[in-house]
């Protein structure tokens, strides 16, 4: 290969992976601009810019059974259990219909127990050393309704307000 | 007077051997670098260039290792590259930990619950692994890490750009209020007390646990300073973050080159004591040292220095403001 061959070889070579990262961060800059991605996930470097991080949102969880009653969701449990947290984390980050439905689908899945009026999933229990000895068990859920919050802080107040990221309502 | 950029035979991008001794260091042959039979092996086998960025990024994995990885694969890697630092030219070296990590990353873990950094470990060891089979790797890979920094600070400045509560100061405020690490700084020199902070982390956790029966909205206790500074230290750090991203960017000629070391060192050295990412930082070190304009001795000092800055601060009990 001549030396202006091998140059340009060389030149791709640098330019291979950092073009990959331009073009998975310019898919995530716009992803996260239209719709309702984090920026802080989904490699596009938008970490510590905003208050809308994923481990900043809250997250509200509600089941309803099938006599209609709703019981909320004790989220942190959902989180810690090693069968719903990677759906729980995905759907945190960027609330789909397709992502809460997966979730709902693994917290059909998982064994959920009462706790007093509250719903947990018992390995996110277990996860914490909480007591579920004498839990009640939940049986059906027949919609699961995720609402995502972002926090928003009045400076002047130091007022925490929470507004609305997305709501979905799906069936496991 | 040495100058202290690597003069290379035609430019910073040239080749100057992976295995070659720079003029920089050739005309000071006494002293720490060079003394004793124990300090010669290490200068000619382990303290070379490519040698230390593999170990830099090593060492970065073993404090934050990508998934899919384990500490025993990183430490038995590491070995090899001091015992035969020959392995750090090979692509199949990287390339393994790259198959490795990818598995680990892509596969196994879901995509929105990886940080920015896990990413940024597998683009940079595809970097390393793609350039050893370049005409000139060190500077195929100089290039590489020059890029990468560009572009990862390019999209951190595009994002707090693009988001109103950077710049205004509302995020900063809120992190200085209720963060842990970034709560140390503001206590030590004296902005607020820690056990406002710690209220105010409690006020939020409630929030976030009872989202259907806490009270709505929450205050926070913020201190004036607070206030005031963070939007001064948002807009430092925007404007820090901008010149690093322009300075790797750009083209450079001569000592402007020298702005590359100054503002990603500043970056490292300032952002990461506040708010101690290692997998982050101690990458953007090895990245750094790689792409480095300064003779071989100079840059390895200094990268070797700010990683070791990176990585004291991440321990609690040796943090800057800890």
């Amino acid at each position: 290969m001549t030396s202006s061959g091998h140059g340009r070889r060389d030149r791709w070579l640098a330019l291979a992976v950092p073009l990959v990262l331009v073009a998975v961060a310019v898919t995530q800059v716009v992803t996260a601009s239209t719709q309702e991605l984090t920026p802080w996930r989904g490699a596009g470097f938008g970490m510590f810019s905003t208050l809308d991080g994923h481990s900043l949102r809250v997250v509200r969880l509600t089941i309803e059974d099938d006599a209609g009653r709703s019981w909320p969701v004790d989220v942190t449990s959902v989180e810690d259990a090693p069968d719903t947290h990677a759906r729980f984390v995905e759907a945190r980050a960027f609330p789909t219909e397709r992502r809460a439905g997966a979730l709902a689908s693994s917290l059909a899945d998982a064994d959920l127990v009462v706790v007093g009026d509250t719903v947990h999933v018992a390995d996110g229990l277990a996860a914490r050393d909480e007591d579920v000895a004498v839990p009640a068990l939940f049986d059906e859920a027949r919609t699961v309704t995720l609402e995502v919050y972002r926090l928003e802080l009045d400076q002047p107040s130091g007022r925490v307000t929470r507004h609305e990221v997305a709501a979905r309502t799906v069936t496991p | 007077m040495t100058s202290p950029i690597d003069p290379g035979p035609e430019g910073a991008l040239q080749d100057r051997g992976p295995l070659r001794h720079d003029a920089g260091d050739r005309t000071q042959p006494s002293g720490w670098w060079h003394g004793g039979p124990k300090r010669r092996w290490i200068t000619e086998r382990v303290a070379r260039r490519p040698v230390v960025v593999a170990l830099l990024t090593l060492g970065t994995f073993m404090g934050s290792p990508p998934r899919g990885t384990t500490l025993v694969a990183l430490v038995v890697a590491g070995a090899m590259v001091v015992a035969a630092p020959w392995v750090a030219h090979r692509w199949w070296a990287w390339a393994s930990l790259l198959l490795l990590a990818a598995w680990g990353t892509l596969v196994t873990a879901p995509w929105l619950d990886l940080d920015n950094h896990h990413v940024l470990k597998l683009y940079w060891l595809a970097a390393l692994a793609l350039t050893c089979v370049a005409h000139d790797p060190r500077a195929t890979l100089a290039r590489a890490a020059r890029l990468l920094i560009g572009f990862v600070f390019a999209f951190a400045v595009l994002w707090k750009l693009l988001t109103p509560d950077f710049a205004s100061g509302e995020f900063l405020t809120y992190i200085l209020s209720t963060d842990r690490n970034a709560d140390r700084v503001a206590a030590a020199v004296g902005w607020h007390d820690p056990e406002v902070t710690a209220e105010n982390r409690q006020v939020i956790g409630e929030l976030r646990r009872h989202v259907a029966s806490a009270p709505e909205p929450v205050e926070l206790t913020v201190p004036e300073r607070t206030q005031a500074h963070a939007r001064t230290l948002s807009l430092a750090a925007l404007a820090l973050e901008a010149a690093v991203a322009l300075m790797f960017l750009m083209p450079l000629r001569g000592r402007w080159r020298l702005a590359r070391e100054a503002t990603l060192l500043t970056f490292l050295a300032t952002t990461y004591s506040v708010l101690p990412v290692f997998g982050f930082g101690g990458l953007l070190a090895a990245m750094g040292l790689a792409q480095s304009d300064l003779t071989d001795r100079r840059a390895i000092t200094l990268y070797v220095s700010a990683w070791a800055v990176v990585g004291l601060a991440t321990v609690p009990a040796l943090g800057l403001f800890g």
